[in-house]
């Protein structure tokens, strides 16, 4: 972004936002092609606006321009859907490789105890000693949880291949592993609660660690499921739900059935009448964001509602709270959504 | 727009034009390429696919002037202006196209639907495949990493002393890298819902 000119930043986001009168935006067109050092810094500020929408770190007016011009820039939506997927990326790579990038940033001329205590900023000597050494097995520790999930990863793909007795051979192992990892983790957990505050960035990477063996233990309950499987109706490949507000359906969460081959999830949010179906919304499901920019539609009925597509991943098994938000990121409609997962 | 058949012999004039030497005229052109594409998003609201089509089309044009000896004093300035009249071009055809038929309602344009993990599997195809070297796969996660940035207002100074380059060669560089791979990703995105 540009040196702390507050003046030409304003006037870059009035040029992004397409807030500019046709003669100004013309001056402001020519200047980019002019001015290779602009040109950059507009597309600097794009970007840095775009990932900040994505990370829901945008606020006041600057969020509200900008969603009002998501609705005539297809390509700025596109460019959304981009920078949500990068900043995963460079989330899941921070996470994955704080801990072995920090072990092999070295100082030079100290030692490993020594660069381990620095990194982690320990004021007093004596303790920088001691610390280090936890720090150490912590870290490794995690590496080793790190290495462990993957080995997992690799097991449940193998799993999903096949039925065989070696593959539930392999079940009954990876069924051992989780507990032992639970175990590793338990340990590591209560080390790091009592180095409370000086190990932030690991306590981070183990709550990684931990969120993803959860994910193992839900894939592997639903293998279990699809193996034991077999009676019952086959799952739709496209699962359809229309939910009400909470409050105003008559028996309770809505339901829906979501098997292995459910590609998609469609939720139709009927809108509750004292909402104006004006603007775009967003739904968050759990707390996560899964679509912005979603327009109302009106029904025969008369009644509004929010479309939105979701992968089956979005949605976990048993309630999910499912919230619709306005373009000012106002939680509009409190939906329940009950998800049986086979 | 009306087509516009570009010549090996425009197409060199036109790089001569941008700068005597080869390597540096080639990487001057995706350099107004660049901006081409991004006059069409930004001032007309297209759609990156539809805009890199336009881009193409006006350095066609630019080109096919250049060999019929059309005086062009700024090949830049001359771009954007031929822009503007390919985008005029382009907003009658399609209203001509529409003219008379009985469309149907086009729902509302939200987010692309295709989905989060797919564009996540193209993005990791994108890292190895779009962007080779893997200290530029580093420099882009490093330098679009909104989280330390936001804990360090001098990430990005010191990721360019790191790096040993200025500030603004590692945005221009950053850039690019990002342009490169939002490119990649988005049709493989389209390729993966159009089931190709």
């Amino acid at each position: 972004m540009m040196a702390g000119n507050s003046s030409q930043e304003e006037e870059i986001k009035r040029y992004l936002f397409r807030e500019l009168t046709p003669a100004e935006a013309e001056r402001f067109e020519e200047k980019l092609f002019e001015d290779s050092e602009y040109f950059y810094d507009v597309l600097g500020l794009e970007d840095d606006l775009v990932d900040r929408y994505a990370l829901g770190k945008l606020a006041g007016s600057d969020l509200e321009r900008f969603e009002r011009s998501l609705r005539d820039s297809p390509g700025r939506r596109e460019k959304v859907a981009g920078a949500v997927t990068l900043q995963r990326r460079i989330s899941e790579e921070r996470r994955a490789a704080a801990p072995t990038r920090r072990v092999a940033a070295g100082i030079a001329g100290a030692s490993f105890r020594e660069r381990l205590s620095t990194l982690f900023s320990f004021q007093a000597p004596a303790f920088r000693f001691a610390a280090g050494g936890l720090v150490i097995a912590l870290t490794f520790g995690l590496v080793f949880l790190g290495v462990e999930r993957s080995r997992l990863g690799r097991e449940v793909a193998l799993l999903r291949e096949g039925n065989s007795p070696e593959a539930r051979r392999r079940e009954k192992e990876l069924e051992e592993r989780i507990t032992a990892a639970q175990a590793r983790e338990a340990e590591l957990k209560r080390q790091i609660e009592s180095e409370r505050g000086k190990a932030l960035d690991l306590s981070e990477q183990l709550e990684g660690e931990g969120a993803e063996r959860e994910r193992l233990q839900r894939e592997l309950e639903r293998l279990r499921r699809e193996r034991g499987g077999g009676a019952g109706p086959p799952s739709p490949a496209v699962a359809t739900v229309l939910l009400l507000p909470t409050g105003r359906g008559a028996g309770g969460a809505a339901k829906v059935a979501v098997g292995a081959n459910t590609a998609r999830v469609v939720l139709n949010l009927e809108l509750d009448e004292a909402v104006r179906p004006e603007g775009l919304f967003s739904v968050e499901i759990n707390g996560r964001t899964v679509a912005t920019g979603l327009r109302p539609q009106q029904r025969a009925s008369g009644k509004q509602l929010v479309m939105v597509r979701v992968s089956p991943r979005n949605v976990r098994d048993g309630v999910n709270e499912v919230v619709l938000k306005n373009e000012g990121n106002l939680p509009v409609g409190d939906y329940e959504l009950r998800v049986s997962k086979r | 727009m009306n087509p516009t058949n570009l010549t090996n012999n425009g197409f060199q004039l036109l790089l001569a034009r941008l700068d005597p030497a080869a390597d540096r005229a080639a990487e001057k052109y995706e350099d107004l390429r660049l901006r081409l594409v991004k006059y069409f998003v930004w001032s007309c609201g297209c759609p990156e696919s539809r805009a890199d089509d336009l881009a193409d089309a006006t350095l066609d044009r630019v080109a096919s002037k250049l060999e019929q000896d059309t005086a062009v004093d700024n090949v830049r300035a001359y771009s954007l202006a031929t822009a503007r009249f390919i985008w005029l071009e382009h907003g009658r055809e399609v209203r001509e196209d529409g003219w008379g038929d009985d469309l149907p309602d086009v729902p509302a344009e939200t987010l692309p639907d295709d989905e989060p993990d797919e564009r996540y599997k193209c993005l990791e195809a994108c890292m190895d495949g779009a962007i080779r070297h893997p200290s530029d796969r580093e420099l882009i996660l490093a330098y679009y990493d909104a989280e330390a940035g936001e804990k360090n207002k001098d990430h990005r100074k010191e990721l360019a002393r790191r790096l040993g380059m200025e500030v603004g060669a590692l945005k221009v560089r950053a850039c690019r890298l990002r342009k490169t791979l939002e490119k990649c990703v988005r049709e493989c995105a389209e390729k993966k819902a159009q089931g190709l």
